[in-house]
């Protein structure tokens, strides 16, 4: 349970972050992406789908239905403009409440 | 996702569905894929993935809040559920739009007549910025010992107050209410126009510009200028020469004056005068009387103007007053005033000058005439739509707690209360829509019925009354406070209802809405007792109006306005009058003819004459009866009730005899007891010496100027000016038929007059009740309808109240009680509320008839009668209304009752 909720805050950073990294992608692919790169985290699988809708809401990803090589229906993602600098600001902010908590946990 | 695709998926919650369906299940596909590559069963892989997934509903719910406007979707649903709802409870909801329609109608085209009347700007640049004069008199220089505003000034005040006004404000001259008669090329009468005298600069402060041709401009100020020129408007042009550009140079003649056309005003320009259609516009100094114009003293010259933007209004009204007060007391000192003495005269000089807003036009006599009767109207209009809107409310409030099941089922599976608020407020707007667009098209038909009865008989008003944006978007706030006042009740109230204990009584709650519901009930019931009543007190003032003792006969009577012909330049000789009289009295079908120097019976826009005279024995008073001059004949053709003495012999026109003849009233009051026959008193007019004058007859009381008037001392005394007058001629048949070939007859024989308009007596005399006539049909309108919303309301409530109680009657019938009893149960608790609901009516009633006082006749504003009247009749209309459910209620089958149940 830990595990997921330190990843609450920070799901649509690693989504962002997936999607400039690795291009179009659908959402299980992300999810993959995730647990593919990380041992410890895991993807809350019901919030992704609110949180990518949300994300597209914002103008931060766009999507759009293209068929996959099995001839299925899939919705992919990829990250816009606004979404890259807002990608960007989002990581500054985290690399330093990042270092911040670790600076505080190793010399309180 | 952008506004457009978010409203799109609120309109079609479908596809979006399906779409994220979709991509979940290929979530799910994808994930059992790489479980069973992993080593797992299928069946175990895809329930795993599920599992993993979480439930599909909550998801489809968290990411359908983000992509469609839910608040959009629900109020599409709410609008559907409505219309299903008024179309189920048809009856209800027509009742309550039929009831909204006529209210919201009736303040709406209230609203448009008194916009268009009173509040209206003119359609000229900057109207914001147009003012005029007037000064505040002193009381002792008016008729009614009151003070009052005066917009005249002299000629000369008005050159002087314009020069002292530059570079603050640009001021011009006009005369208003200006009635001209229009003579055809022979010098016959043609028509009667109305015009407005202005000075050169005038049009170009107003901002005015030609349809055609020019204006009026400063070098036609100059009465040196011997081509007198008229504008004329647009209507004016395309009614008198179908809009033809070859009237540019037309005369038109008016009495011994022509002038010359030289251009037409702009199409939206009708004059300053918010009532009437202006004609044509005259120069002032070739339009007015030259003498007046010369007068420092006198006029009646209308000051007007247009306030710079950066002026100062304050300092321009003390730079006036400082001029006007100045030159006031040079020319006091000149020429001393008779009528006024020692401090008088300084408050006469110092009368204080004020500057008033004009953006709305001018105070005409038709303005001033319905300016009370429109705020009456407008009170009585409020009154109806609080009586609708809470017959509204009642029946919204039955409808919603017919459905009290409905609400307690939707809470108890998790509908939010706002979310039933929204959807009672949805329905409640929607019957709101509906009746605001069917009351504006009440409105636009309404109004013009109203104004076409608002004008006289020979001088129609003319007001636009179409529907303005102002008027829809009043409309449009009127309905949407309504939906507020009575949805917001229904609505608290089914958003309050308790699940459980709504599902559990299954309808036996009653007794807290049913109070709610009775309380509406009595504020309904005041309301329509309070209209009643002020009907009641309008209608019985127009009875007692109508039925006024004239003290004459009005029947066949004609009046024509008489003048001198064009050409003579004299007043015609008072020989030649006896002539006329002679000669119409051969005509045939003729009874009597005489002429007075006003119209009888003339109203609001005749003036009276009130001189001064000095009884005998009592040196050092004055009083003031009114003075009438007719020529002999003038009772016999009134059939006013002669008392003693005689009339005045034929040739007493001619001038200078000391006889009149007094009313019965003059004698009550200054010779009781006494012969007045013979009797000498001393009429003082400007001339420093008193007029002897005789009385030689005595006649009965009647009335002079209007029905309204008391009945006061008058002298009737010899005519001697006719330059202009009334012919009065009686006819021994029908008059209507006769007044052509009366009027060729005079054409054709005495030349030395022209005959101008005409009308019946009979007519002359409606017109002085105009405004009675008018709140009285409309009094009775409001009535009808007060009396029906009345009943439609507590038909609704009664029956509810019946229904909800079937089974309690049920059981009370089924234990043995008497049905008399169960109707007798009904009845007494409506009862209560009901003459609650009188008592609150009747004091609304009393409290706002004080606002009516002064467009009542003989009529308190605390009459007993009418205070019955509504009474009565509300209680006939409850108790017709309260009696059909109750016996139905009483008569059902106790065991059907209870089963239904």
């Amino acid at each position: 349970m830990s595990r997921q909720d330190a990843l609450q805050g920070s799901l649509p950073l690693l989504v962002l972050k997936i999607l400039d990294r690795r291009g179009p992608i659908h959402g299980y692919g992300i999810t993959a992406q995730i647990e593919a790169i990380s041992d410890v985290l895991r993807v809350e699988e019901g919030s992704l789908y609110p949180a990518l809708h949300r994300l597209e809401e914002a103008g931060w990803v766009r999507a759009k239905w293209t068929t996959t090589e099995n001839k299925r229906r899939a919705r992919i993602y990829d990250i816009t403009p606004a979404g890259r600098k807002q990608l960007q600001q989002e990581e500054g902010r985290w690399t330093l409440v990042a270092a911040a908590i670790g600076q505080v946990l190793r010399e309180a | 996702m952008s506004w457009i695709s978010r409203i799109a998926n609120a309109l079609h919650p479908g596809s979006s569905g399906s779409d994220l369906a979709d991509e979940l299940q290929f979530h799910l596909d994808q994930r059992a894929a790489d479980l069973v590559r992993d080593g797992l069963p299928r069946d175990e892989a895809e329930r795993l993935a599920r599992r993993q997934l979480g439930s599909p509903l909550r998801l489809r719910e968290a990411s359908r809040d983000v992509k469609s406007a839910v608040w959009l979707e629900s109020l599409l649903l709410d609008f559907r559920f409505g219309l299903r709802m008024i179309s189920k409870y048809r009856k209800a909801s027509l009742a309550a739009i039929a009831s909204l329609a006529l209210a919201v109608g009736a303040c709406t085209a209230a609203f448009a007549l008194v916009d268009a009347l009173i509040f209206r700007p003119l359609p000229i640049a900057a109207p914001h910025q147009l003012i005029d004069l007037a000064k505040l008199l002193p009381a002792f220089l008016s008729t009614e010992n009151q003070p009052h505003e005066s917009t005249s000034f002299s000629y000369a005040q008005y050159q002087l107050l314009r020069g002292a006004a530059g570079g603050q404000a640009d001021l011009f001259a006009m005369q208003n209410g200006v009635q001209l008669s229009l003579s055809d090329d022979s010098g016959g009468f043609s028509e009667n126009i109305r015009a407005e005298i202005i000075s050169g600069e005038g049009f170009q402060i107003l901002g005015i510009r030609p349809a055609l041709g020019r204006l009026i401009q400063p070098g036609d100020d100059s009465p040196a200028n011997g081509n007198p020129v008229a504008v004329i408007s647009y209507g004016f042009w395309k009614r008198r020469f179908g809009a033809s550009p070859t009237a540019i140079g037309e005369r038109l003649k008016m009495g011994r004056q022509s002038f010359q056309i030289v251009g037409v005003a702009a199409t939206s320009f009708a004059g300053v005068e918010p009532g009437y259609l202006i004609d044509v516009w005259l120069p002032v100094s070739v339009a007015s009387d030259p003498r007046s114009l010369s007068n420092p003293d006198g006029g009646d010259i209308r000051v007007w103007g247009r306030v710079r933007p950066e002026a100062n209004r304050l300092q321009l009204r003390e730079r006036l007053q400082a001029v006007l007060t100045n030159f006031l007391r040079e020319r006091v000192l000149i020429n001393p005033p008779s009528n006024l003495r020692g401090p008088q005269i300084e408050q006469f000089t110092h009368a204080p000058l004020r500057i008033r807003d004009a953006s709305s036009g001018a105070d005409s006599i038709f303005r001033i005439e319905f300016r009370r009767p429109l705020w009456v109207l407008s009170l009585i209009c409020v009154l109806l739509l609080l009586l609708a809107c809470s017959n509204v409310a009642n029946l919204m409030l039955a409808r919603a707690s017919a459905r009290d099941t409905e609400m307690a089922l939707r809470l108890s599976l998790g509908a939010g209360r706002p979310r039933l608020m929204q959807q009672m407020l949805i329905e409640s707007a929607q019957i709101a829509v509906a009746a605001c667009i069917l009351a504006v098209g009440f409105a636009a038909a309404a109004a013009p019925v109203m104004v076409a009865r608002l004008g006289f008989s020979d001088s129609p008003a003319w007001l636009d009354v179409a529907p303005d944006a102002a008027t829809v978007a009043f409309a449009i706030t009127l309905s949407l406070v309504t939906t507020l006042l009575f949805g917001i009740v229904p609505a608290m109230r089914a958003s309050a209802a308790s699940p459980d204990a709504a599902i559990k009584s299954g309808g036996m709650q009653h007794s807290r809405r049913a109070g709610a519901l009775r309380w509406m009930l009595a504020a309904e019931i005041g309301f329509s007792v309070a209209v009643l009543f002020l009907s009641g007190l309008l209608l019985r003032s127009f009875e007692r109006l109508t039925s006024v003792d004239l003290g004459f006969t009005s029947d066949n009577v004609v009046l024509f306005d008489l003048g001198a012909r064009q050409g003579g330049r004299e007043s015609p000789r008072p020989s030649s009058v006896s002539g006329l009289l002679e000669f119409v009295r051969q005509l045939p079908g003729i009874r009597a003819a005489s002429i007075s120097l006003q119209r009888p019976m003339g109203g609001d826009l005749v003036w009276i004459q009130t001189p001064f005279i000095r009884l005998p024995g009592r040196p050092n008073e004055t009083v003031r009866p009114r003075e009438v001059p007719v020529s002999a004949g003038f009772f016999q053709t009134m059939q006013i009730r002669w008392i003693a003495g005689h009339d005045f012999p034929p040739e007493e026109v001619a001038g200078n005899s000391p006889s009149v003849i007094v009313n019965q009233a003059f004698v009550d009051k200054f010779f009781r007891g006494q012969d007045p026959i013979g009797k000498q008193f001393e009429k003082i007019n400007d001339d420093p010496d008193p007029v002897r004058q005789q009385i030689i007859g005595v006649v009965g009381n009647a009335r002079w100027n209007n029905l309204r008037e008391p009945e006061e001392p008058s002298i009737y005394s010899p005519l001697r000016d006719i330059g202009n007058a009334t012919l009065n001629i009686r006819t021994g048949s029908r008059a209507g038929p006769l007044i052509p070939g009366i009027r060729k007859q005079i054409a054709a024989t005495a030349s030395a007059f022209s005959v101008r308009g005409s009308i019946l007596l009979r007519d002359q005399i409606d017109n002085t009740m105009i405004r009675e006539r008018l709140l009285a049909m409309l009094a009775a309108f409001f009535s009808a309808v007060a009396m029906l919303l009345a009943a439609v309301g507590l038909y609704g409530v009664i029956n509810y109240a019946a229904l909800r109680r079937t089974r309690e009657i049920g059981i009370r019938v089924a234990l043995g009680a008497r049905r008399r009893a169960v109707v007798g149960l009904i009845l007494s608790e409506t009862a209560v509320f009901v003459l609650l609901g009188i008592g609150l009516g009747i004091v609304g009633g009393l409290w706002m008839g004080r606002y009516l006082a002064s467009q009542l006749f003989a009529v308190k504003p605390t009459d007993v009668w009418s205070l019955t009247a509504p009474t009565l009749s509300i209680l006939l209309v409850a108790l017709a209304a309260v009696l059909p459910p109750a016996i139905h209620a009483a008569s059902a089958d106790p065991l059907i009752a209870l089963k239904y149940e």
